[in-house]
């Protein structure tokens, strides 16, 4: 019946059955099957995919990790170098403002000694460092230098307990002897129970002894209470310096001050 | 079912600048060459089905052309009498995919607003040549897959069907 068209058969066949289904998209027959044709072959391809996946994204996540540890690594420096960068402009503004001779220092090493609370600095004899020179920071003052090499210099500070500082109330101009109180507290000794005082006052510096210039910031008042003989005064003083976190200090080579 | 995990596994992996190789045209090819164009013809309906059901065209327009493609390619294939080179396995699989991908494109492009020229360049072309290519390295391929007889007799069950 079909004669030379009986080849094509087939053909238009499946093209009427294409065409069928094409037209029938719509359908929701053919949409729910296709769904469920989807999920079957989603649910066998995802396993081959995810093995053939697999070597690239080892690849990339040791590179990405890779890059992870190269960026915060990188974060930390720029970290380090703006903490730097703004302590180095405290201590430069603070350089041109004090008044004094200094020579800048960085801290290389704490507790020198056994029995002396101090540190280690990197300028020396050669630097103009010499023995009783005050060393000082920014936030106040740091101690005095107690040993001298020809490039490094030992400094005690003024949380050791066989020092004394010359201090005096900036408000009343009362004078004391600052001494380490234990802990991360100073005293202020020998001012009587009439001295004018009280918590929140600043001391600084005297300038009397002669090794510390007038006028360095040392700590504020925190607590004032009479002293068990009745006559003097019992005062507890927080230091402006954080001494466990020191870098850099500079350390007053003159002493151009006022006493 | 391989040819269609690797078609969906595969492909996206060894995508060029946007162009994937049809691996299962590659297939419905080497099937027709192997086993005549009504084995090619069944062939490219079912996998041209699969692809559809994967894929986000609407269902009919790759079984159509793959079925299509293979059965009209199978006449040329079946009058040969000696096996193809893979030189002309390039150009064949290229061409193949080149009218297998316009006549889809007048499917799936209706109602969209896009220059064909554009949409031919852009898209077509680089996964004709992409085809042609993996047609060609398939041809080359040490495991025989074009290495069908020389068809010197009435070809296999299908014709003997209509005959």
């Amino acid at each position: 019946m079909f004669g030379a068209f009986r080849p094509y058969i087939p053909w238009l066949a499946t093209t009427a059955l294409a065409l069928g289904l094409i037209f029938s998209n719509r359908n929701p027959q053919i949409e729910t099957l296709r769904g469920r044709l989807t999920d079957l072959v989603v649910v066998c391809t995802k396993p081959v995919s995810s093995a053939l996946e697999a070597p690239r994204l080892w690849i990339e996540n040791r590179r990405i990790r890779k890059l992870l540890t190269e960026m915060s690594l990188e974060l930390a420096r720029l970290g380090e170098s703006s903490a730097e960068t703004q302590r180095l402009r405290q201590l430069l503004e603070f350089s041109e403002h004090s008044g004094f001779e200094l020579i800048a220092a960085e801290v290389v090493g704490m507790n020198p000694d056994m029995g002396v609370r101090g540190i280690l600095i990197d300028r020396g004899r050669g630097d103009g460092v010499e023995v009783n020179q005050a060393a000082i920071v920014p936030e106040g003052l740091v101690g005095r230098i107690y040993r001298v090499g020809d490039g490094s210099a030992a400094v005690q500070l003024i949380i050791d307990h066989n020092i004394g500082v010359a201090g005096r109330l900036m408000r009343s101009r009362e004078n004391g002897i600052i001494h380490y109180a234990g802990g991360n507290r100073l005293s202020l000794d020998g001012l009587p129970v009439t001295a004018s005082i009280e918590a929140g006052d600043t001391v600084v510096t005297s300038g009397l002894g002669g090794i510390f210039p007038a006028g360095v910031f040392i700590g504020v008042i925190t607590n004032v209470s009479p002293a068990p003989d009745g006559w003097l005064l019992d005062v507890e003083v927080a230091p402006g310096v954080d001494y466990g976190r020191l870098e850099e200090l500079f350390v007053v080579r003159e002493t151009n001050h006022t006493r | 079912m391989v040819i269609l995990l690797a078609q969906v596994g595969l492909a996206p992996l060894i995508e060029v600048q946007g162009a994937r190789p049809d691996l299962l045209l590659v297939f419905v090819l080497f099937v027709t060459a192997r086993n005549g164009r009504y084995a090619g013809l069944a062939a490219g309906f079912l996998a041209g089905l699969a692809q559809d059901i994967i894929s986000l065209n609407f269902i009919g327009v790759m079984a159509l052309t793959k079925s299509s493609v293979a059965f009209w390619i199978g006449f040329w294939f079946d009058k040969r009498e000696r096996t193809v080179p893979p030189l002309a396995w390039l150009v064949l699989t290229a061409a193949a995919a080149a009218v297998q991908d316009i006549v889809a494109a007048l499917f799936i492009l209706q109602g969209i607003q896009v220059d064909f020229g554009g949409y031919l360049i852009r898209t077509i072309l680089p996964a004709t040549v992409y085809t042609g290519i993996v047609g060609f390295i398939a041809a080359m391929a040490p495991f025989g897959l074009r290495q069908r007889q020389p068809r010197t007799q009435a070809p296999l069950k299908p014709r003997r069907l209509f005959k």
